[in-house]
């Protein structure tokens, strides 16, 4: 099957002609686009709040508020009005997890969350986040699969004490329990960058390798600029030829070599959830100093060396190594010439388990909920529900579902655009999950009605 | 890589050079014809120019043109223009005109939903792991791997009995 989908996904690349003719165009384009606009908003509770912290210091304010009153006055989140306070913590890896404040509606919730690193070492960064480890506990009607989404807005990132402050706010394809319960197994600390690094090897000593057959079914990544380059039939064989510049473990030369005349270099790394990035920059320069781009092969390994081929690789569960060869269009006769370099990233993080529970009170009067069916271009809306933070609908449709459903609020004070719908639909049993999530707060007894793709709904 | 809101001629090149072939087979994965494929690919790298996002290397940028793809795709699906456009297999014919064999292939690897095509395309071609395809398409980990499952057993089911033919062949 991989084979005939590489040749399908090489099929529909763009010609030579195409790729001029739309880089021309991109070049020629004045590349004037509106621009953000500061907008003043004149002094605020906030900014003489953050005076004030300038002058006792916010460690020790927070101390003496607690710390939802201090994040809420200190920051004034845009939801922050919304939410109670929670003030529970969790410890793990020396991490230290606090919900500080939150508010749960049906399927949508915020939260207000630090993370600080107890340890010393200064691990938390401006990037710090969950990734994909993050989730809360949903009401699943069995047989249902669950789906989250999550968006996180760094209120603040105090260095001092290596803490960083997130508003958070999540929807969800079923109704978060009560009372809110969050985890998440993973935290991505940060990553850090490594641009146009030297490799320390002498190219003018490469020589021929041992190599391995690829055989006929094979990844291959390369562009239309190597159309002229033959495939290879064969890469390099996996070892150890030396580090990379960024000195990490997890990802090593693995092999540098030439085979059909054709200089090969190869990588390897350890699959995991962090270390360097999956898909490091390996590149030429010429004697001219002109970067010279490769292209690749890849194939993964399991923990006992048995290589599979990018389609036999049916999940990744047994995967160690990822191997990418790296295949150069240049002369070797002159290869002394040549300075191999490295561009990449290496992101931290730490595994264990961060869970907090917290009971964020009665929301029932915030909200609106529809149990009548509203068609929309061939969908079903079945519930509908209205809160603070947004709508969510759960329906169903018939035929292909690749409508987007865009939704407009109606308040005798104007229109409230939430834009089009995120979430989820299922093929098979032909349902959606969709939300639509508010910029700010939605004041829901205003709300007279709503259009969806135009269609108007009133609300009674 | 610096932080920048109007990158220049040089930059924007080399960034084209790289991905450009990403961005347009994700646009015609979508979109199903060459003339819309090109116009996204195109806004694409215009916004690229003027994005003042800052970039932590290759891979970043990657992610981001393949995101700011899917989504311009939705935008335009979405234009009346393109609806006033005209029948779009007469389009599609104009640049990409596959043999008889393989225009099945096209029709049926097109006809997945795009939930579908852009995992398969970014697991099997770009070789993401499911973890990097759940932050860049902003989906569910959990999810990516479902419809990687789901994806493979329709195409198993769709093609490779024709694949298993031509390659004997």
């Amino acid at each position: 099957m991989q084979n005939g989908l590489n040749k399908f996904f090489d099929s529909v690349s763009p010609t030579a002609e195409q790729k001029q003719r739309m880089l021309s165009n991109i070049l020629n384009h004045s590349g004037e686009e509106p621009r953000m606009k500061k907008v003043s908003k004149g002094m605020s509770m906030t900014v003489i709040f953050a005076a004030v912290i300038l002058l006792f210091g916010g460690t020790a304010l927070a101390a003496a508020l607690g710390s939802f009153d201090w994040l809420i006055r200190r920051f004034d989140p845009v939801f922050g009005n919304l939410a109670v306070k929670v003030e529970a913590v969790s410890v793990d890896q020396d991490i230290r997890m606090e919900v500080i404040g939150a508010r749960r509606y049906d399927n949508m919730a915020v939260i207000y969350l630090s993370l600080q690193d107890l340890s010393g070492e200064n691990r938390i960064t401006e990037d710090t986040g969950f990734r994909d480890g993050f989730s809360v506990k949903m009401d699943i009607p069995d047989g249902e699969n669950s789906g989250m989404g999550m968006r996180r807005n760094m209120l603040y990132f105090d260095e001092e004490t290596n803490t960083v402050y997130y508003e958070i706010t999540i929807d969800s394809d079923w109704p978060i329990a009560d009372p809110l319960e969050l985890e998440s197994f993973l935290i991505h600390f940060g990553t850090a960058l490594y641009e146009n690094e030297p490799i320390d090897i002498d190219l003018s000593s490469v020589t021929e390798a041992e190599a391995v057959p690829l055989g006929d079914s094979y990844i291959y990544g390369r562009d239309s600029s190597f159309d002229g380059v033959p495939k290879p039939a064969e890469i390099l064989a996996p070892g150890f030829y030396a580090e990379m510049p960024h000195g990490n473990e997890r990802q090593w030369i693995s092999n540098v070599g030439l085979l059909d005349g054709y200089l090969h270099v190869q990588v390897n790394s350890l699959y995991g959830e962090f270390g360097p990035g999956s898909s490091p920059d390996i590149y030429l320069l010429s004697p001219e100093g002109e970067r010279v781009d490769g292209y690749y092969v890849q194939m993964f390994a399991d923990g006992e060396g048995r290589i599979f081929l990018n389609g036999e690789r049916v999940s990744d569960d047994n995967i160690v190594y990822r191997y990418m060869d790296f295949v150069y269009p240049v002369d070797t006769a002159v290869l002394d010439n040549y300075s191999l370099y490295y561009s990449g990233s290496v992101t931290s993080g730490a595994v264990g388990s961060w869970k907090v529970s917290a009971n964020t009170g009665d929301t029932g009067k915030q909200m609106r909920i529809w149990a009548n069916t509203v068609p929309v271009e061939g969908i079903l809306l079945e519930h509908l529900t209205l809160s603070p933070l947004g709508l969510s609908a759960r329906g169903s449709y018939a035929g292909e579902n690749d409508t987007g459903l865009e939704v407009v609020l109606l308040t005798p004070a104007g229109e409230i655009n939430l834009g089009t719908h995120d979430g989820s639909w299922d093929n098979n049993k032909k349902t959606v999950n969709y939300n639509w999530n508010s910029k700010s707060p939605v004041d829901v007894s205003a709300v007279t009605g709503m259009k969806v793709n135009g269609v108007r709904i009133e609300m009674n | 890589m610096e932080d920048s809101s109007s990158r220049d001629n040089a930059e924007i090149s080399a960034i084209y050079t790289r991905h450009a072939d990403t961005v347009y087979r994700i646009a015609l994965m979508i979109l199903k014809n060459t003339a819309d494929a090109e116009d996204v690919t195109q806004t694409v790298f215009i916004k690229l120019m003027n994005a003042p996002t800052r970039f932590d290397g290759n891979e970043h940028v990657k992610a981001w043109l393949i995101t700011v793809t899917r989504n311009a795709c939705r935008d335009m699906a979405k234009s009346w223009w393109r609806s006033k456009r005209g029948d779009m297999d007469g389009v599609k014919e104009s640049a990409y005109s596959p043999q008889d064999t393989d225009r099945d292939i096209w029709n049926r690897v097109m006809g997945l939903h795009e939930k579908y095509k852009l995992p398969v395309y970014l697991y099997y071609y770009e070789g993401y792991d499911t973890g990097e395809i759940s932050r860049i398409l902003k989906i569910n980990h959990s999810t990516v791997r479902t419809r990687l499952r789901t994806a493979r057993l329709k195409l198993r089911q769709l093609l490779e009995e024709d694949w298993n033919d031509a390659e004997r062949a």
